[in-house]
């Protein structure tokens, strides 16, 4: 056997090592450079000087209806300052548990609002659609990259707390928003789910159709995720109210795969309305299949004829709530979760660690009397 | 004329089928270390394995069956759904973690003995019969929980699959689970009858057959083993976290095919490598890890992973027909 066959084996061999290594090094290395971070900003602001008189007196003389106080006045001078004290430029890691979720376009607006405003740089991760394990390797490496503080939805009860503990004992600040879970983090920002469902609950027996009370013995169709547990919390929330007043309480779980496909849950709800046409309520627990029950509603000419209610803001639900398809949905002001978790971030920092809050998002219902100002806010639009 | 020494070592090293994406993997942490130096730290590269656990555990009992020319993608549920089944039945009938974990270990082989009979036995294609238990086994984990995510209390039972603390790093046990993984399936596939049964059913199994082979009994065996493993890294993720959700793994049984591809499985079967596939493994872990660090997030992840796919089937490809030309 001659050199020559060994020699161009190790000749190809080489060259696909090479190949390999250039191939991988350019993939990785273009995406490295394409996806570094953007060096931050900070903005800058300018107060002018002010004086201010203020009088004082020793004493004070009331005579009849007039009062005099004399005294020799005194001149407080005001700081100038050109430029705001100067601030590290933090860098956060915002988490959420669907980060295509419709529902989020309005939090990560808030998120970047926030960064513009404080000077701050917030990065986005977490998986696309609800998968825990995956969100908490996320957590896990938010910790280990040191970020300067960690926002996080949590939607198990326990599965993040060692994640949160580790985070807290290193010193990265932790809030959580959307769905919380009881563990060592600073703050919440977010909604009650079950005050959520009472509230909606309530509502409905409130409501009227052509003049006649919801109650007793009408039929109610609720929609549930248990895999998204403040959309459970609601629904079972719900579902108690109801069935104390004594309506027909009919649920249908939606999966996980499923729960994000409006046309899919659409299918369902149409089924079912059309197997019980007597139905008075449908009434959803988050945003697809709220707009999925405005869809039914406006195909099978329900306008006026069942009570549609549910969650969130987006802007299929504001539209069918301005064409009379959905009565209501209780805005959980995603705006405020993505905004306030990075301003109470920045905020807790820059008090030297002193300040943490909770931040209620509200329960406030939108409905036909006021939707007109939230489909005018840039930000509910995506 | 004797070749000089060290031309000895090199042929020797050039011939290490897995040198090429040994190297592609260094090269990736390299330029991650680049992007963020925090990537080299003995903690973040902790986590860096922790996650490759967490794709290698599957990928490498997945490669041995991709060897014996089998598919498996029924792995996503089966992960999903043995922690599952354990959790309930600890709340329900035998409040004992450990034992109801190896009951539903027990039952993971079944649904591998399942997937293997129907495809051997009834002679549906395996793509087939996995992709329908997929299906099943994901019902199933959303009609047994409810669809709610199940917890239980942190005991004892995280030491299995959480973390311990060594000079003041955590380490994920899961780690260990991995190397052993790793260098079980090593000797299963190199050093035993099944494994050398295993590459000659997926290379060629009417000769596998002629020489006396047991072609469906080493397919069993196959599929059992991944589903076994893929039912033990739920068990392990249910302990490290104290909680399970019916909706995980989705993304699991592809990122285990595409780590033993990656590693140098052949999908036609009759190839393949137990290291390469854990040095896939660790490539991926090491993507993941590295795009967070970079800021750059998950949804870069899959395209990466894609891109990593494809260059690696090319290059090991032309690498088999190279060495297959010069034999």
């Amino acid at each position: 056997m001659t050199q020559e066959p060994k020699k161009m084996e190790r000749r190809n061999f080489i060259g696909y090592m090479a190949a390999a290594i250039i191939a991988t090094g350019v993939v990785v290395g273009a995406g490295t450079y394409l996806l570094k971070p953007s060096s931050t900003t900070t903005s800058t602001v300018t107060s002018t000087s002010t004086t201010t008189a203020v009088g004082t007196g020793a004493t004070t003389t009331v005579t009849g209806p007039t009062t005099t106080i004399s005294g020799p006045t005194t001149t407080i001078p005001q700081y100038v300052y050109t430029t705001s004290p100067s601030t590290p430029t933090y860098k956060f890691a915002w988490i959420v548990h669907g980060l295509t979720d419709p529902f989020f376009v309005p939090a990560i607006q808030g998120v970047k609002d926030a960064d513009a405003q404080y000077g701050v740089t917030t990065d986005l991760l977490g998986p696309s659609t609800n998968d825990v394990p995956t969100q908490v390797n996320d957590l896990t490496t938010a910790v280990a990259a040191k970020y300067n503080g960690i926002a996080c939805s949590m939607p198990d009860p326990t599965a993040f707390n060692s994640e949160v503990n580790a985070a807290m004992a290193a010193g990265i600040p932790v809030f959580t928003f959307n769905v919380d879970a009881a563990n060592n983090r600073l703050g919440y920002i977010g909604n009650n789910p079950t005050v959520q469902g009472n509230a909606a609950g309530n509502r409905i027996l409130a409501s009227s159709i052509s003049g006649v009370k919801i109650g007793s013995g009408d039929r109610a169709l609720i929609t549930d995720i248990p895999s998204v547990y403040s959309c459970h919390l609601r629904a079972l929330a719900e579902i108690s109210i109801l069935q104390g007043a004594g309506l027909t309480v009919d649920h249908i779980t939606l999966s996980n795969d499923i729960a994000p496909n409006i046309s899919a849950i659409a299918d369902l709800v149409r089924t079912d309305l059309e197997a019980n046409p007597t139905t008075k309520v449908c009434h959803g627990c988050g945003n697809s299949d709220t707009s999925a029950m405005g869809e039914v509603a406006q195909a099978l000419n329900l306008s006026g004829k069942i009570v549609v209610g549910g969650y969130d803001l987006s802007p299929t639900i504001l539209g069918q709530i301005q064409a009379g398809n959905v009565s209501w949905t209780l805005a959980d002001l995603p705006y405020l979760q993505g905004y306030v978790s990075v301003m109470l971030l920045y905020m807790y920092l820059q008090s030297h660690r002193s300040v943490a809050a909770d931040m209620n998002t509200a329960t406030t219902f939108v409905d036909s009397t006021n939707v007109a100002g939230y489909l005018a806010e840039h930000h509910y639009m995506s | 004329m004797q070749a000089p020494a060290h031309s000895k070592i090199l042929r020797k090293v050039w011939s290490i089928r897995e040198l090429s994406i040994l190297i592609a993997t260094i090269a990736v942490g390299f330029f991650f270390y680049l992007g963020n130096h925090i990537f080299v730290t003995p903690y973040n590269l902790s986590i860096v394995l922790m996650m490759s656990s967490d794709v290698g555990l599957v990928a490498i009992p997945m490669a041995l069956l991709l060897i014996s020319g089998e598919f498996d993608l029924s792995v996503g549920s089966v992960y999903a759904l043995v922690p599952i089944i354990a959790n309930v039945m600890y709340k329900t009938v035998l409040p004992n973690i450990w034992i109801t974990s190896i009951i539903s270990l027990l039952m993971a082989c079944m649904f591998g003995l399942a997937n293997g009979l129907l495809t051997v036995k009834v002679g549906i294609p395996s793509f087939i019969v996995t992709m329908g238990t997929w299906f099943f086994f994901g019902s199933l984990a959303l009609i047994v929980s409810g669809g709610l995510p199940q917890g239980i209390p942190t005991t004892s039972f995280y030491n299995l699959g959480g973390y311990v603390t060594i000079s003041g790093l955590p380490f994920a046990v899961e780690m260990i689970w991995l190397a052993g993984t790793a260098v079980l399936f090593y000797l299963i596939l190199e050093k035993t009858r099944h494994g050398n049964w295993s590459m000659g059913t997926g290379s060629n199994k009417m000769a596998a057959i002629m020489m006396g082979v047991k072609t469906n009994r080493v397919k069993i065996i196959n599929f059992m083993l991944t589903s076994l493993f893929a039912g033990l890294l739920g068990i392990l993720d249910l302990s490290r976290m104290s909680a399970t959700t019916p909706t995980q793994g989705t993304a699991l049984t592809f990122e285990a095919i595409a780590a033993a591809v990656i590693g140098g499985v052949s999908l036609s079967g009759g190839a393949g490598s137990i290291i390469g596939t854990l040095i896939g493994s660790i490539l991926l872990g090491s993507i993941y890890n590295g795009l967070i660090l970079i800021g750059a997030g998950y949804y870069w992840f899959q395209g990466f992973v894609g891109a990593i796919v494809v260059i690696a089937a090319v290059i090991n490809l032309r690498v088999a027909k190279a060495r297959g030309s010069n034999a």
